[in-house]
């Protein structure tokens, strides 16, 4: 009976000792995946119209809006996926990670593919708190620029107060006309309603739009808005939209000066800061920050992943910025890892020749 | 109601405590209709008689199927007032509220890493229905009319159909063990501020016999402590009422009634923090009334064999408001829910070695939830309602079997099956097979397979949850079919004297078709993305657990045991969220001079997996308990639960440790006459 004893005693202290090891991990087997053969592909660039890449061979081919048959389309400085408002498809990407990763082929869990997406400058504007359900403004201060005018604008809050109780898409907004002689008054806007009836709401519910330069507030459906120009931005729930390109008619462009730091910005931060706080980074901006011509204004456009943060700008021309970007294919299923290796023959409007390196992931090296 | 063979007309205590250990010992074989409901013909407490895991009456060293088994004696000695406080230091379940702080802090419990809907509680064998989330609140039940709480692990839906996943709690009243008057009366003091009235009244005549339970308790609010009104857990006032009466109608007919009405307040406080705008105090106060009857005849078919009918109907109605302080923008969530259950049971003794139970149950769940919100509109006023879940109609009809062959005394070979046909997805098949085996009267082994399942609930299928102003809606769908699982449990008991014992167990538990959100594309529209309720997701579960008993003198005895949980969500390869894999229990129970108990628990869980970046810390907890007989039947006690005073970090996101802290009690029970010898 000693003997039970003694093996009963063995086995439980065997489980305990080794059952830690095997409790908690993440991931499957480890948290990478490997990638297939490195191949390279050129891409002649137009500055307008597109060049559709399917990623599977890799080649360029036909494409078009509704053709699920490619998986990337390059057109100037924009790289689309077959995702969203850009293709009938059902890809998306995600990046940049590190350039290390594509020689690598270790690609790490990311999080999500982010399809492509209508919007502009003011996509960043806000920190979601996904634990409490609210927008927290990061208070960047954007540039808008409509012909030779240009403003500064800071959002201030997504929240305003009704019959005592928070109500939401009520914008806090504050903004001032940047000239070359100096600085406009600043303008305070309360309570723009961008409440549209709710998400849920009809398509065609009216919000307000903002006159920067006559202080004008309009309350607009979406078809009006796009086809008016009486205005600079319009307020549609979460969505700030510039008057140009996809946006309206106007021609106004738009630009996060500060979006380079919304990567390192967290909910803490963000909390910590007020309107009051934050006057001083408005105040700082001047006419030299807006007029910088290396900035690039531009109305709302279709964004993915790939907008403005595969570009490096810090030249003449531009170039491809370091950085490795895991692209979901129209099918919805299979991935790829891709880095933009150079440009050949760039100029203000196209990158001309993008010689690119794709890898199919999860394939064995 | 009786059990085994034996004439449940004992109504001298002794006798009746020696007829039902008698008739346990005799096991299943030649046990008479007993199904997992009350334990009627017990007039004395039957602590070591079990029914839940076969259905049938066995004693809990000889049980086919392995059974926890927490007395109300045992309860007490925990310093429990409800059934959650009873399990909390159950070695191989989790009772933590914490973790379930999205739900507003339901006290359900974990088996073998389920929780929730598929976990089935029954009260004396019929479902408990008023979930919040999926989670049975196991606090908002008192012990006033408790005998005992058993609980039975593994997949079990071959016995109780759907949620029987996990496992089952099955939580047992009893008929009054005297003869003539008898009284009970349980008082106490808390600090945390609250306090606990429980009362019984009961007469037991020779045909007849009544009892009524009362209980009433009532406990503070926790402050979240942030310099806000903001509580961490609602102030609670949970009010019982039932009612108890049974009758023999003839040798071979008896009767037994139950009627309860539970009434759960609390008032909980929350501030939000409103970017740009500041605080905003909310008061939540919610109302919950559950009301239950459950009829049983039981039936003597002589040899041993009989017949038990049940009907049953519970209802519920919960009310959740959101009152914002200076501000008429105020919610309330209604919730309505009927169940009405049939259940026939038939206990045949078929020769010297076999018995069959066969049974069949319908029943028919209805379940509603609305919400009314006031919205400002302009400088008015208005009310918005909505129909979150239209009324939804679940319907069952179930028929199952079991065989208990003991081809030799040594083993028990309990193949059983269960087939139930739902209104809402069709059928569903679940088999188990249980095997016990006795080479000596000092060991035992056990091994227990089968499938469990889970029924979409009323949510999952008609639920509208309208988040789409952040861009999403949650959309119930009526196509969704049963999660469906396959475990296996076993277990070894060795005895090796009247001092020492051990058991040891482990299980594995595949579950598939799991029910989780998924983006509907379908659904989609106008940048809202629609998710909806799909069978989607696959898991698996695995665990041991080590115990062992002494009882080095005899005023001293000492439990320790230590189990390890392993979970896997194969879906999203990763941990199940808030299941702690280790935990070690030790208790000791000292009988001191001059009349005097002390019981200690100490309990300690590991640090969970919450997220991918997230885990909650590991805790410990010691409960210390000192009681001193005043005369015999009466003692008053006083201790301190979670001693070292283990809590939730609320500025800590994930930490899913206990929010109420250290709770000091001074009580005093008294039963007239004693149910002691």
């Amino acid at each position: 009976m000693k003997q039970y004893e003694r093996s009963w005693m063995m086995l439980a202290v065997a489980l305990g000792l080794a059952c830690p090891a095997c409790t908690e991990e993440v991931g499957d087997d480890g948290q990478t995946t490997t990638a297939g053969e490195d191949q390279e592909l050129v891409v002649e660039v137009p500055a307008t119209g597109h060049a559709y890449v399917k990623l599977d061979v890799p080649e360029v081919v036909a494409g078009g809006e509704t053709s699920t048959d490619w998986d990337l389309a390059l057109s100037g400085y924009d790289v689309f996926t077959n995702s969203g408002p850009s293709g009938a498809g059902d890809g998306g990407a995600f990046g940049p990670l590190e350039p290390e990763v594509f020689d690598t082929g270790e690609v790490p869990q990311i999080p999500f593919i982010s399809a492509d997406e209508l919007g502009g400058a003011f996509l960043g504007w806000y920190f979601y708190d996904g634990n409490t359900h609210r927008l927290w403004s990061r208070y960047h201060v954007h540039a808008i620029k409509d012909g030779s005018r240009l403003w500064k604008v800071q959002l201030l809050g997504y929240y305003g107060e009704i019959q005592g109780a928070p109500a939401s898409a009520l914008y806090q907004v504050r903004y001032a006309e940047v000239l070359d002689s100096g600085i406009g008054p600043t303008v305070s806007l309360k309570d723009v309603n961008a409440y549209a009836g709710g998400a849920g709401g009809p398509v065609d519910a009216p919000s307000e739009c903002v006159d920067l330069g006559t202080g004008t507030v309009v309350s607009k459906t979406p078809s009006e808005s796009a086809s008016s120009s009486d205005w600079h931005l319009c307020f549609r729930r979460e969505m700030v939209i510039v008057n140009g390109e996809l946006g309206g008619p106007r021609g106004v462009g738009a630009i996060d000066l500060q979006s380079a730091e919304s990567d390192a910005e967290t909910l803490e931060q963000l909390q910590a800061k007020t309107p009051e706080s934050e006057i001083a980074r408005f105040d700082a901006i001047d006419y030299a920050d807006l007029a910088d011509p290396a900035l690039q204004y531009r109305g709302d456009r279709v964004v993915s992943a790939f907008s403005d943060l595969w570009l490096d700008r810090s030249g003449a021309t531009p170039a491809p910025a370091a950085g490795t970007w895991v692209v979901r294919a129209a099918d919805g299923e299979t991935r790829f890892i891709v880095r933009i290796d150079r440009f050949e023959g760039a100029t203000e409007d196209t990158p001309g020749r993008v010689v690119l390196r794709v890898r199919r992931e999860g394939a064995a090296p | 109601m009786l059990v085994c063979g034996c004439e449940a007309r004992e109504q001298q205590r002794g006798a009746a405590a020696f007829g039902i250990a008698l008739c346990a010992l005799l096991g299943p074989g030649i046990a008479r209709a007993q199904a997992a409901g009350t334990t009627d013909a017990a007039p004395a407490a039957p602590i070591d008689v079990v029914v839940t895991g076969t259905r049938t009456p066995e004693s809990i060293q000889r049980s086919t199927v392995r059974t926890d088994l927490v007395t109300r004696a045992e309860a007490e000695r925990r310093g429990a007032t409800n059934v959650a406080e009873a399990l909390e230091g159950q070695l191989g379940v989790q009772v933590n509220p914490g973790a379930y702080g999205s739900l507003g802090n339901p006290s359900a419990i974990q088996i073998q890493g389920f929780d929730r809907d598929r976990v089935l509680v029954l009260e004396d064998g019929e479902r408990v229905i008023g979930d919040v989330g999926g989670a049975i609140d196991l606090s908002s039940l008192p012990l006033a009319d408790v005998s005992r709480v058993e609980v039975v692990a593994g997949p079990m839906s071959a016995l109780y159909g759907a949620s029987a996943i996990g496992g089952v709690v099955n939580i047992l009243s009893a008929p009054p063990a005297l003869t003539g008057a008898s009284g009970r009366v349980r008082l106490e003091g808390r600090l945390r501020p609250g306090g606990l009235v429980q009362g019984s009244g009961a007469y037991r005549g020779d045909r007849l016999w009544a009892g009524a339970d009362v209980a009433l308790e009532q406990r503070a609010g926790v402050p979240l402590d942030d310099g806000t009104p903001a509580l961490l857990a609602p102030a609670r006032l949970q009010h019982m009422i039932g009612l108890r009466a049974g009758a023999t109608l003839s040798p071979r007919i008896k009767l037994r009634a139950r009627a309860r009405w539970l009434r759960d307040d609390s008032d909980g406080v929350e501030v939000q923090s409103i970017p740009g705008l500041g605080s905003y105090v909310l008061d939540l106060p919610s109302v919950s009334d559950r009301f239950a009857v459950h009829l049983t005849e039981e039936v003597d078919l002589g040899g041993g064999s009989g017949l038990r009918l049940t009907a049953g109907r519970q209802w519920i109605s919960q009310e959740n408001r959101k009152d914002r302080r200076d501000s008429p923008i105020d919610e309330l969530r209604e919730r309505q829910g009927t169940m009405q259950s049939l259940e026939s049971i038939a206990t045949l003794v078929d020769g010297q070695t076999r018995t069959w139970v066969i049974g069949a149950r319908a029943e028919m769940e209805e379940l509603s939830q609305s919400l009314s919100r006031a919205e400002a509109v302009g400088d008015a006023i208005a009310v918005h309602e909505e129909e979150e879940v239209p009324r939804t109609r679940l319907g069952v009809g179930a028929l199952y079997g079991q065989l208990a062959w003991r081809p030799f005394d040594e083993l028990t070979i309990m193949p059983g099956v269960r087939g139930e046909m739902h209104l809402r997805y069709g059928a569903v098949v679940a088999p188990r097979l249980a095997l016990a085996y006795r080479p000596t009267s000092r060991l035992s082994l056990r091994l227990a397979g089968g499938r469990g399942f889970r029924a979409p609930s009323a949510k999952e299928l008609g639920f509208l949850f309208d988040h789409s102003f952040y861009g999403y809606r949650v959309i119930g769908n009526p196509d969704l079919g049963p999660e469906a699982s396959w475990g296996v449990t076993g277990d070894a008991s060795l005895t090796v004297s009247d001092e020492v014992s051990f058991r040891a167990g482990g299980f594995t538990t595949w579950i598939s078709d799991l029910i989780d959100f998924a983006l509907d594309p379908s659904a989609s529209s106008g940048g809202i993305d629609a998710y909806s309720y799909k069978n989607v997701a696959r898991a698996r579960t695995a665990g041991v657990d080590v115990r062992a008993t002494l009882r080095p003198v005899s005023w001293l005895s000492a439990e320790v045991g230590y189990a390890y949980l392993w979970t896997r969500d194969d879906t999203n390869q990763r941990p199940l969220s808030g299941r702690p894999p280790h935990t070690v229990m030790a208790a000791l129970r000292a009988e001191l001079p001059a009349e005097l108990e002390l019981v200690t628990r100490f309990r300690v869980v590991s640090d969970t997996f919450v997220d991918e970046n997230l885990r909650s810390p590991g805790f410990n907890t010691l409960d210390v308990r000192l009681a001193r007989t005043l005369w015999t039947g009466a003692q008053i006690y006083a201790g301190v639960r979670n001693a070292l005073a283990s809590r939730r970090d609320p500025g800590r996101t994930g930490d899913q440790r206990p929010f109420d802290g250290r709770t000091i009690y001074l009580g005093l029970i008294a039963e007239m006459p004693s149910e002691e010898p």
